[in-house]
């Protein structure tokens, strides 16, 4: 009776691992997409009404749901505190970069758009925003194509590993 | 001179969050109380100027004559505040550096220097920034209270030009002029298209302007003065610094459906602006106010009519 709980217990416990792993997968997809569609919002707040960043984070921050609208309303915290902008969003990506599972490369892209943010006239910030968002759509669909390929993957990994070593302990 | 209870300025005037990190260290301990602007020049030492003198400030924060003891403003200073002039986000201040200007909080004009870049012969903005200019604004009521007679005779608004050289004072005196206006019953419009006579933020004025005073803030002062006429029924227009041909045209067309105008304008006093060009623009107010600094800034010295101005082509003082 024991071995078979304890058996369960396994293999629920490598089969919630491999499910984690998967989620990260569906989690940085997600995540992506949503900065996209932040971009596009910055866009219009740029383009159109010419706000300031401070104001167009918060305003997008409480469009976009979480985690992305939560990193743009830390930035927003952070930018009304005094802190440069481009600072602000650094010390935003180290915090929030675990629970958007970003990897290096999508990290390096954003990055970089904050680097040339606020700088220039509207017609460069469009293009920095236009320019991102080819990146972005290079990294969605790489981050779509892992997540189509690998969830299953990782999902019956973790319910085999927990059945093998269940077996083994057997 | 008006200067009756000027509003003290505190060292976290928000004027001295858009300078550097550096620079904002060495004003800490200065008295703002006579401060009137603070000038940055790359490459040369940062001036303050306190109306009747000008001072240096050491590296060490302390006031100074000599110049060559002075702490040096530098490339990293003027990039780092005008990023923070414009609040991080220099594209949404691009119209107003076309300008050579930065409005700010509290209705604080940041005035800006460099090399214009040119498109179709236009400017489009500027580069390689060499300078800028911090002017302190402050709210000074009863400052109009020398002149509100004249411009309210007969329990009537007469349309004032306010005329003075830069910096003489004529800001602080519109605004307490709208806000006078306004405790006499009197509905006005602000066509406020450097946001340094209501100084709007998030749709509410930074300074007291009345009860009865509605504000167009950063519109351009002739679309403006037709826009405030055509919805908002106002007894007066109230704007700053006019000149060009298509402001005469929207105050004649304002005073042609009785609506009274307040203005100002740069000039050395009414009678030099008459006698240089300015005829057809003094011929549309009633009442004339020169400012200069010679008692400190906002010295009336001369108030007139149109009348009394065409007979003083030759130069002389009137005074209605």
């Amino acid at each position: 009776m024991l071995k078979i709980i304890g058996i369960i217990l396994i293999v629920a416990a490598t089969t919630k691992i491999g499910f984690l792993f998967a989620a990260r997968l569906e989690r940085r997809k997600n995540a992506l997409i949503s900065f996209k569609d932040a971009l596009s919002l910055l866009e219009s707040e740029i383009g159109f009404v010419q706000n300031s960043l401070a104001k167009a984070f918060f305003n997008i921050g409480n469009t976009i749901t979480k985690p992305v609208g939560a990193f743009f309303l830390d930035i927003h915290e952070r930018v009304m505190q005094g802190c440069d902008t481009g600072q602000a969003w650094e010390e935003a990506l180290t915090r929030h970069r675990q629970a958007l599972c970003l990897t290096d490369a999508d990290v390096q892209t954003l990055r970089s758009f904050a680097a040339r943010l606020g700088k220039s006239d509207v017609e460069n910030e469009l293009k920095n925003i236009y320019n991102t968002t080819v990146s972005l759509n290079m990294l969605i669909a790489n981050a779509k194509n892992t997540c189509d390929t690998n969830k299953r993957v990782y999902q019956s990994a973790g319910v085999l590993c927990g059945v093998l070593i269940a077996v083994l302990l057997i | 001179m008006y200067i009756a209870a000027p509003a003290r300025l505190h060292s976290n005037s928000p004027l001295l969050s858009c300078m550097s990190e550096r620079i904002q260290q060495l004003l800490k301990h200065i008295d703002f109380t006579a401060l009137e602007e603070v000038r940055l020049r790359r490459g040369r030492p940062l001036l303050l100027d306190f109306g009747t003198q000008q001072q240096f400030i050491t590296p060490a924060g302390r006031l100074c004559q000599q110049e060559g003891a002075g702490y040096v403003v530098t490339e990293a200073d003027i990039e780092r505040s005008l990023v923070l002039a414009c609040g991080g986000s220099v594209y949404a201040c691009q119209e107003q550096l076309r300008h050579g200007y930065v409005t700010v909080n509290g209705g604080n004009r940041i005035g800006i220097t460099g090399s214009a870049v040119l498109e179709n012969g236009e400017i489009r903005s500027l580069k390689e920034i060499s300078g800028m200019s911090y002017r302190f604004a402050r709210q000074v009521r009863g400052a109009a209270d020398q002149i509100i007679d004249s411009v309210l005779r007969g329990g009537e608004l007469h349309s004032t030009l306010i005329v003075s050289p830069p910096g003489c004072g004529k800001t602080t005196l519109l605004r307490d002029l709208a806000r006078q206006i306004s405790t006499r019953g009197y509905k006005s419009v602000i066509i406020d298209e450097r946001s340094e006579l209501a100084a709007m933020a998030g749709g509410v004025c930074g300074y007291d302007v009345g009860v009865r005073t509605d504000v167009l803030d950063a519109c351009p002062k002739a679309a403006g003065m037709m826009m405030a006429v055509r919805s908002m029924s106002p007894q007066a227009v109230v704007t700053d610094e006019i000149g060009s041909e298509e402001d005469v045209e929207a105050i004649r067309s304002a005073l042609r459906c009785g609506v009274c105008v307040i203005a100002s304008a740069h000039a050395k006093s009414a009678a030099a602006l008459y006698r240089t060009g300015g005829r057809e623009l003094c011929a549309l107010f009633d009442v004339f106010i020169t400012l200069s600094k010679r008692r400190g800034s906002g010295t009336v010295e001369e108030v007139c009519s149109l009348d009394s101005l065409c007979a003083c082509d030759g130069g002389e003082k009137k005074i209605c």
